[in-house]
């Protein structure tokens, strides 16, 4: 126990086997350990909401075992594409660092949400109303993964200071994670727990696409402004093409960078 | 071991084949039949993924968009490659490429197992994405996507690869050795010497020109090519089939995915 919040500190903090310059070997067994310990303490205290009442104890697992869930499965998605663009930007040499600040980012946002914990708990004890609930967690989130980017930086700083790439890349990472995240989230509802239905790992009516859902949310909104759909479809792939010009060539924009005389 | 097909794609994707060094003395360096079938089996990878939206979607599931989605991937890749490879190889011949047809092959090789192989890797999202969704419209939309990104990123590793090859072929000049490309650093710096060749500057820029045209008729007959073999994802009302009808085009059954997407 001691040595667990010795490793937090050390963390935190960037000392120790944490230092961006240590070697990996001696930090991922703690990476991997601060996700699996952190995490699910997390998960427990926001389980709290529905799942102290008798009968419904199990709701504290599941919302414990989720937020684990969440991160790593993200991860493991998001992997193989991430490691395929930094070969082709000629980063490969770099990749093992590459993974151990993307490793250590998810083992900071969980740090920070045990942090965060309490205060989950006292926004329940003061408020019972579960949308309530759902806005503080996510915000509580948020602000975790903006505190992790104090990891990223540390992690990432000498990377950069290296190849201006690894900047563009890093982005490439995050608008991968966040785009893979949020359905992921999604799937894995509810991590909450509404007191008004029965606990249950996965809602039944899970299999659903958050993009589809804030698509029809939008739709319903542009109803209102009047103006048919079709036209708003084709406003919209006016807008695709050149979205999809940019991303490509932002993406080639770092694949030929490597090229250039440094 | 390593088989051979996948050390020749990690090389093709850490760049190290379009070393001007390399290049400069033609293309016998590109492997050609581990390269095919290290596409052949990344696009199996994403015909997979992507057919598992028959898979997940109905009852009973489709085994047969399965495979078929699997198959079509990998031969919508090499049968665009078939319909644009001769007008690349004579219009390139006509504007003063010096390139055989057998350079120019093994050439274009390189951007597809490219492109194969960042469209494999974001095929375990695809997975998820179909696995978790059952919006037939998303997924079409996300494909394309994908499609489009990976796409990309391989005709500009042509294009560099191209005028990479320019350089090194016409001027026949020194370059930079592999070494000091490895890492990533600096490369042709400065076509040193006098061009000792007839090769004006004029004509490599006309060179570039029918390389830059050309990979936009390649990915025109590209997209409409995924149009030709379509369903690849297999919408859940229609029963199975190994082709659709002629109609349309796909820029056009975008548009209307994206009104049904927001419509509906």
């Amino acid at each position: 126990m001691r040595a667990l919040f010795q490793a937090i500190d050390d963390f935190l903090r960037g000392y120790g086997v944490f230092a961006p310059e240590a070697p990996l070997a001696g930090r991922l067994r703690w990476l991997v350990v601060l996700v699996l310990t952190c995490g699910p303490f997390y998960g427990m205290v926001m389980g709290t909401f529905s799942g102290l009442a008798p009968g419904r104890f199990h709701q504290l697992l599941y919302s414990g075992l989720k937020v684990p869930l969440l991160l790593l499965a993200t991860f493991l998605l998001c992997l193989p594409s991430f490691f395929v663009i930094n070969t082709l930007a000629g980063l490969r040499e770099d990749f093992g660092r590459v993974l151990r600040a993307v490793i250590g980012t998810q083992s900071c946002v969980t740090v920070v949400l045990a942090g965060l914990a309490p205060l989950t708990a006292v926004w329940y004890v003061s408020s019972a109303d579960y949308q309530l609930a759902l806005l503080f967690n996510a915000l509580m989130f948020g602000v975790a993964s903006f505190a992790a980017q104090v990891v990223v930086r540390r992690y990432y700083g000498p990377l950069i200071r290296r190849s201006r790439r690894h900047r563009q890349l890093l982005r490439v990472w995050l608008l991968l994670y966040v785009f893979v995240g949020i359905q992921m989230a999604w799937v894995l509802r509810p991590f909450i727990g509404d007191p008004r239905l029965p606990v249950a790992f996965f809602r039944s009516e899970a299999w659903g696409n958050a993009y589809v859902v804030v698509a029809r949310l939008l739709a319903h909104a542009v109803d209102r402004t009047g103006v048919g759909p079709l036209l708003w479809a084709w406003l919209i792939v006016g807008v695709l093409p050149l979205v999809l010009i940019f991303v490509g060539f932002y993406l080639y924009h770092i694949v030929r960078e490597k090229h250039r005389v440094v | 071991m390593i088989p051979r097909w996948l050390s020749e794609l990690d090389e093709v994707l850490r760049g190290h084949k379009a070393d001007p060094s390399l290049l400069a003395r033609g293309t016998s360096h590109i492997g050609m039949p581990p390269l095919v079938i290290g596409s052949v089996l990344l696009g199996l990878t994403y015909g997979i993924c992507m057919g598992l939206f028959a898979v997940a979607t109905r009852t009973p599931p489709s085994l047969m968009q399965l495979v078929a989605t699997a198959l079509k991937v990998p031969a919508l890749f090499f049968l665009t490659l078939v319909v644009t490879f001769p007008s690349l190889y004579v219009f390139s011949a006509l504007f003063g490429v010096r390139l055989g047809p057998g350079d120019t092959l093994r050439l274009i090789l390189v951007p597809i197992a490219v492109n194969l192989a960042v469209l494999a890797s974001l095929g375990p999202i695809t997975g998820f994405f179909t696995l978790s969704t059952t919006s037939y419209e998303f997924m079409k939309l996300l494909n394309v996507f994908f499609f489009s990104v990976s796409g990309i990123i391989g005709l500009k590793v042509l294009l560099t690869m191209l005028s990479r090859l320019e350089e090194a072929q016409t001027l026949g000049v020194a370059v930079p050795s592999a070494a000091a490309l490895a890492d990533g650093g600096g490369v042709p710096s400065q076509p040193p010497a006098a061009p000792s060749t007839l090769h004006s500057s004029r004509e490599r820029s006309t060179a570039r020109l029918t390389f830059q045209v050309w990979v936009v008729i390649y990915a025109l007959v590209g997209a409409q090519m995924g149009w030709i073999l379509r369903p690849f994802i297999g919408s859940p009302d229609i029963p199975f089939q190994w082709f659709r009808n002629r109609e349309a085009n796909i820029f056009v059954d975008i548009a209307h995915t994206i009104a049904k997407l927001l419509g509906s």
